[in-house]
């Protein structure tokens, strides 16, 4: 063989050499290519028309001791969603210590958020509620957790599957959810537990309703009242009855009621409904806000013939004056 | 080496015919048989499933959905949205604080839209009533909300036309920050919709009508199996009426929608969802008072009430009268699902 003829077959062995390393990559190529779209094609169907709840953590790192304040958000993908029963999952180095409702888009609570799970290694939170008339967008809060970082270590937060969002389509449809969790690291430097919620507005003024249904409460009159704290979200409400006395009609001074702890519905004490009702509802900074529901009955049967027993004995009364004066 | 190319062969036909199942399906699914438009393709000034928008319809969302203070939605040629006209207002200044103690700078919302001519607009905040107004003969309403707390609220419209028909519910988020005031102008109202027969004989004429704004455009949605659309006119005081012949749609139930189109640039969200009947008799729509549905105390509204009462039958044993009134979805039980129906007739 020659030195030429050598060299091109080290030539020739050298382009096959390449077009074979070519061909690798192309097929590497092909199939990275054909994972990908096969990834695209998985990721968008299970993505379409599902909403999506999540929790969002901005810290990634937090001190033992530490509050940590956990939105809980909805992504409705272009569905509308009037309905959702959230199951959070939480690992056991964090404790549920509260929550805040005051930019929560449900307007009206089914279950507030309450610890679910007995079982302290598999802690659960539970809420549900409804959005009146439906929502569809992004970043919707629902609410936001608070947690106390116990113990150090990875801390994860997580939708639970079994989470429920409903569509605002009249049937109560349920739509695709896809639950997405989160974790951050509880760092082992111990701190105290604090947290600050700025706040120097009182809640929102509501209504209070009353109500009388002979299938609930024993078909006894109730109320129903509910209102939100955009800042700091309420903490409890506190109602007064007033009874009123025949004739005094007035407004009962609100500095001298007497008023104790109580939750919509409340069934009244006064079931005969001549009692100022004076609804409290007060924020987790002690800013209030009041509603009066006057008495729907100005006097009773009682009253009404009380009241003609005194027309009758005054008439009586004038008569008996007017024929003495008459006499004289 | 041979290995390798036949997986890299398998997943590429896999892929392939995934990815070919898919587009069939999205044709398939656009695709509808259509009578007066042909709907179903990006362009069509109609929002579908699938669609974030198209031309004008953005399925009745506003910048305020995606937690803008204000600007306009637009849609960009695939029919996706784009937010660039959407503006996040700084709060306006503050000015000063002053001797003396804190006080609040509450703020204020400006709201406008159109409804049908003399209709009742209410406004909802939060599930609650705040104000109603009457609408002008041009369908304009405006509120004007003011000593609002900084918060995120969660603000319903709805109208109620002369004959008392609802409009579906317009719902928006808005988060407001201290002292700032926000205008949310153009809101397009849904119209209000019914039927004058419960059942057709099919072959004969079914009258679909509502009120909307004064000479809109007004898209109609016939619904079964197939999604038919038909197009008529609004006349000066807001009516529309269309006669549909029923010889096109199958026996069984369907239902019907509408949707406004104001000066070919707002569109309405779809109103309310009605349904009839085709088959061998004709049965006209008696106009009876009964109560609504989830109007559970039967006061004409669906309120804290009748939340409070569907609440107290959650997780309880219902009775024979409770089952009748409080089960929504006659499933035997009361739970989210009727809840969620509760939501949807919502009124305040």
């Amino acid at each position: 063989m020659t030195r030429k003829n050598t060299n091109f077959i080290m030539l020739h062995e050298k382009t096959r050499k390449i077009t074979m390393k070519q061909c690798k990559s192309l097929r590497k190529f092909f199939v990275l290519f054909s994972v990908i779209i096969l990834f695209f094609v998985l990721f968008s169907v299970s993505f379409a028309n599902a909403a999506v709840i999540e929790p969002k953590i901005e810290a990634k790192e937090v001190k033992r001791g530490d509050f940590v304040v956990v939105p809980i958000y909805l992504d409705t993908q272009f569905e509308e969603i009037n309905a959702v029963e959230v199951y959070v999952n939480l690992s056991n180095n964090l404790v549920f210590r509260d929550y805040l409702d005051g930019n929560s888009i449900i307007t009206h609570w089914i279950e507030k958020p309450h610890l679910q799970s007995s079982d302290v290694r598999r802690p659960q939170i539970k809420f549900s509620g409804i959005i009146a008339g439906g929502i569809s967008g992004r970043n919707l809060d629902l609410v936001d957790l608070i947690f106390e970082a116990k113990e150090s270590g990875m801390a994860k937060i997580g939708i639970d599957k079994n989470s429920k969002a409903l569509l605002n389509d009249g049937l109560g449809t349920r739509t695709k959810l896809i639950a997405l969790s989160q974790s951050f690291n509880i760092l082992d430097i111990n701190r105290k537990p604090e947290l600050k919620i700025k706040d120097s507005f009182p809640p929102e003024p509501f209504k209070i309703y009353l109500a009388r249904n002979k299938e609930i409460f024993d078909g006894k009159y109730y109320i129903t009242f509910e209102t939100k704290d955009k800042q700091s979200g309420i903490a409890y409400y506190e109602i007064s009855e007033k009874p009123i006395t025949f004739i005094f009609l007035a407004k009962p001074d609100i500095n001298n009621l007497k008023f104790k702890k109580a939750e919509s519905p409340y069934i009244l004490e006064d079931q005969s409904l001549r009692s100022y009702i004076v609804v409290k509802a007060v924020d987790k900074a002690g800013n209030e806000q009041i509603a009066i529901l006057p008495p729907q009955k100005i006097c009773s049967w009682d009253d009404v013939l009380l009241l003609l027993d005194c027309i009758l004995i005054f008439a009586l009364l004038i008569r008996k004056m007017l024929k003495l004066k008459y006499k004289h | 080496m041979d290995r390798f190319s036949k997986i890299s062969k398998i997943s590429i036909l896999a892929s392939i015919i995934i990815f070919s199942f898919f587009v069939y399906q999205k044709i398939k699914s656009a695709s509808v048989t259509v009578t007066a438009i042909v709907p179903g393709v990006c362009g069509n000034g109609i929002k579908e499933i699938n669609e974030q928008c198209d031309g004008n319809d953005f399925g009745g969302l506003t910048c305020f959905n995606f937690g803008y203070s204000g600007g306009s939605l637009s849609c960009n040629t695939d029919c996706t949205l784009n937010f660039s006209g959407c503006v996040i207002k700084i709060p306006s200044g503050g000015g000063g604080g002053g001797g003396g103690g804190f006080i609040p700078q509450y703020g204020k919302i400006i709201i406008s839209g159109y409804a049908q001519p003399k209709s009742e607009v209410t406004l909802m905040s939060d599930g609650a009533i705040k104000a109603t107004t009457i609408a002008g003969d041009d369908a304009k309403f405006s509120f004007t909300l003011d000593n609002l707390s900084p918060g995120t609220y969660l603000f319903t419209l709805y109208s109620e036309d002369k004959e008392g028909k609802r409009s579906s519910l317009y719902t928006f988020p808005v988060k407001l920050e201290t002292g700032q005031t926000i205008t949310a102008g153009s809101i397009l109202l849904s119209p209000t919709i019914d039927v004058d027969k419960l059942e057709v004989k099919r072959g004969e004429f079914i009258s679909i009508f509502g009120y909307t704004q004064p000479e809109a455009s007004v898209l109609i949605s016939v619904g079964s199996e197939e999604e038919l659309f038909f197009r008529t006119t609004s006349t000066k005081d807001g009516f529309y009426l269309y006669q549909l012949g029923t010889d096109i749609l199958e026996k069984g139930d369907h239902f019907t929608k509408s949707k406004s189109i104001l000066a070919n640039q707002l569109v309405s969200n779809y109103s309310r969802v009605i349904s009839f009947k085709v088959g061998d008799r004709t049965v006209s729509k008696e106009v009876k008072k009964v109560c609504g549905k989830a109007d559970l105390n039967c006061d004409g509204r669906v309120s804290l009430i009748d939340f409070s009462i569907l609440a107290y039958w959650y997780k309880r044993p219902l009775t024979k009268e409770a089952k009748q009134k409080v089960d929504l979805n006659g499933d035997g039980k009361v739970d989210l699902i009727d809840f969620s129906i509760m939501a949807y007739y919502w009124t305040g």
